[in-house]
């Protein structure tokens, strides 16, 4: 307790990784929220399968960008706010957003609301999903090393924190690993799904057209 | 500044003070800090300070500091001692062999007080880091709940609790603890029900309701299990009776943010945040905020909550409350939990901390202005809101009123339709302080107890 311990690059590190992965990762999500939408289009097992893993991947996805994204955000708030101080500034706040706030901009309901007010073709769904998912992949590979930096090198000065501390560093890492985990396994099913997804709309396109006529 | 030259074995002290004091500030990497050490080493006219800092990490720990200024102190007293004691043995000691020796403990002695007040500086630096981040252990303790909230979901993770599907929380509000509450839960409960009692402390006792042959439930309060007892009794074991947690917040008068915080983590200790428990929450007075606060940081694991006495609205008590210093025989206005609120109307500062507690929230916010902010800014918590039962219960001593709180505030009109029914139950004439245990407020626990 009435410890402060942190590494001063911290600040600058994060803000550079959280600004990258939003970017990256709004785009990543908008497309799975989509296509989890397209997929109830699909019947057969395959499909329902597909469906069921899009959809807990949504669900993990959601919960650990933003219980991330807040860890981190906090931390680097955190820190400022001590350098400034240090330097003989006031270190008081700005506003902070709320953890309703930041969890709503992770929504899966917020990503759809945005699909209907702005409706995706399937085309410009699937382009450039793979490589999305590459991107992202890598941007977690540098939020992996900056979320080390903070359990290797972080002491907060309370004593409730200090309780959770040891455990919240071993689920960290473990919430890191299973999102990059999920986001590799995505990467080698992404083929399989746009094929999936191009076939059902190749059909209703085709169906389609034989009503008109 | 130092008459004449200094005494040898002081400076060959002091060199080992500025190694150390140079090892300190090392460490520190703290500007404030090394530029406090710097002025005290002006003020005893000794240099060798270093003065950049050129390391990548922080680590100011105060009490280690602390520590070390204490053993330079305690090196220095050891050697003044002995001076003082020299001149004592000598026999006719020479005037210039006093003067020497006074001149020697008086440097000792100004050395002492310097190291003192960098000693209290050195607290000083630590309030001022404490001050600028207090806001923000409370959205750190969250992110840190969800992360295990996420953990423990993918890991199937369960608790000791985590087979209860049927959860009562009990909160109560100012100045005030569980006990009446245990009372209520213990009338409302049903065979097979387990009580919690998680008091003040952090101590919990256990509890099984039974019924005799003729229906009659009873609890024997007078004789709680451990948790090694409660473990092998069949009631815990089924999980079939609903878990009713009676719950102390750590402290009386803290912000109902801080007990939201607190409690999540204990139900995320037990088990009982996740996809099958469904909590019904029961508030009394500020408890009823306290359990609003809970149902919107939680909303997937809330059914519902049923208030009594709760002041929706800001409220008298908070805000003539808050202008009291100190402790009065009553009430503890300035009760400090760790909490402040990034609202600085929501503030108040004691010993120049500034901090929130129930009697900042209940003087500054209505319940509507933190319903209305998480309709702005999260619009699926505030449908979840909507479809929850929630029950406010106004207590009336006939004069639209428990004593303490008006009817009107107790039924959060502001609320609107967040509120689902609002009820009014006759009170004495200190209503609002036996609200808990009122008979028809306990028949509604028992009532809302029944879903499942």
């Amino acid at each position: 307790m009435g410890t402060f311990q942190f590494d001063k690059g911290l600040p600058g590190e994060i803000s550079s990784i959280t600004a990258k992965m939003d970017d990256v990762f709004d785009v990543v999500f908008e497309q799975m929220v989509y296509f989890r939408q397209e997929l109830e289009l699909h019947s057969g097992k395959a499909a329902n399968k597909m469906q069921k893993n899009m959809e807990e991947d949504i669900d993990f996805f959601s919960k650990a960008s933003f219980s991330l994204m807040t860890f981190v955000e906090t931390t680097k708030r955190f820190v400022t706010a001590v350098d400034e101080v240090d330097e003989g500034n006031d270190g008081s706040s700005a506003s902070f957003a709320t953890r309703a706030e930041r969890q709503y901009e992770y929504s899966p309901a917020k990503a759809m609301n945005e699909i209907v007010m702005d409706p995706l073709p399937l085309e410009e769904a699937t382009d450039g999903y793979a490589s999305n998912l590459e991107d992202l992949d890598e941007m977690l590979t540098e939020f992996s090393e900056v979320l080390d930096n903070i359990i290797d090198n972080t002491k907060f000065p309370w004593a409730a924190v200090d309780e959770i501390w040891p455990d919240a560093k071993e689920q960290i890492t473990f919430v890191i690993n299973e999102f990059q985990d999920r986001v590799q396994k995505m990467m080698k099913e992404s083929w399989t799904l746009i094929e999936e997804l191009e076939r059902v709309d190749s059909m209703i396109s085709a169906q389609m057209l034989e009503l008109n006529y | 500044m130092v008459y004449g030259s200094r005494d040898d074995v002081v400076s060959k002290i002091l060199d080992s003070h500025t190694d150390n004091a140079n090892s300190l500030i090392k460490e520190a990497q703290s500007t404030l800090f090394q530029e406090a050490v710097q002025k005290a080493w002006n003020e005893i006219d000794f240099s060798g300070i270093v003065n950049k800092l050129n390391g990548k990490k922080i680590s100011y720990n105060f009490y280690d500091i602390q520590e070390e200024i204490l053993q330079w102190i305690k090196e220095l007293e050891l050697y003044k001692e002995g001076k003082e004691n020299e001149i004592e043995k000598m026999d006719n000691p020479s005037a210039d062999e006093k003067l020497e020796n006074t001149r020697v403990v008086g440097d000792i002695k100004k050395i002492i007080s310097v190291y003192e007040k960098l000693k209290e500086k050195a607290h000083e630096i630590m309030e001022e880091y404490e001050d600028a981040v207090r806001v923000y252990r409370s959205p750190l303790r969250q992110a840190l709940n969800d992360i295990t909230l996420l953990y423990n979901s993918v890991k199937d993770s369960k608790g000791d609790f985590s087979d209860f599907e049927n959860v009562s929380v009990y909160m109560h509000g100012i100045e005030s603890d569980g006990e009446g509450f245990l009372d209520s839960a213990v009338e409302a409960a049903e065979d097979g029900d387990i009580i919690v009692y998680h008091s003040r402390s952090g101590e919990k006792e256990y509890y099984i309701a039974y019924s005799d042959e003729n229906g009659n439930v009873s609890v024997d309060i007078d004789d709680p299990l451990t948790f090694e007892e409660l473990k092998t009794k069949e009631e815990y074991l089924s999980h079939k009776g609903r878990m009713h947690l009676v719950y102390d917040t750590e402290h009386e008068n803290e912000h109902r943010q801080e007990t939201s915080d607190d409690l999540a983590e204990e139900l995320n200790e037990m088990g009982l945040l996740n996809d099958k428990t469904e909590i019904d929450l029961f508030g009394h007075s500020y408890g009823g905020r306290r359990s609003f606060q809970f149902a919107m940081d939680y909303p997937d694991s809330v059914r519902s909550i049923t208030t009594i006495g709760t002041p929706y609205n800001t409220n008298t008590l908070g805000k003539g409350a808050n202008p009291l210093g100190g402790k009065t025989r009553l009430i503890n206005p300035d009760e400090y939990s760790g909490y402040q609120d990034f609202n600085t109307e929501n503030q108040r500062t004691d010993d120049g901390v500034s901090h929130s507690n129930v009697y900042t929230d209940m003087k500054s916010e209505t319940m509507s202005d933190a319903v209305d902010q998480i309709e702005e800014t999260n619009p699926e918590v505030y449908q979840q809101l909507q479809e929850m039962d929630i029950t406010a219960v106004a207590g009336d001593d006939k004069f639209d009123s428990d004593l303490v709180v008006s009817v009107k505030s107790q039924h959060g009109d502001k609320l609107g339709n967040i509120i689902d029914e609002r009820l009014r139950y006759d009170v004495d004439t200190i209503g609002h302080l036996n609200e808990v245990n009122n008979e028809e407020y306990i028949d509604l626990i028992s009532e809302v107890n029944k879903t499942e």
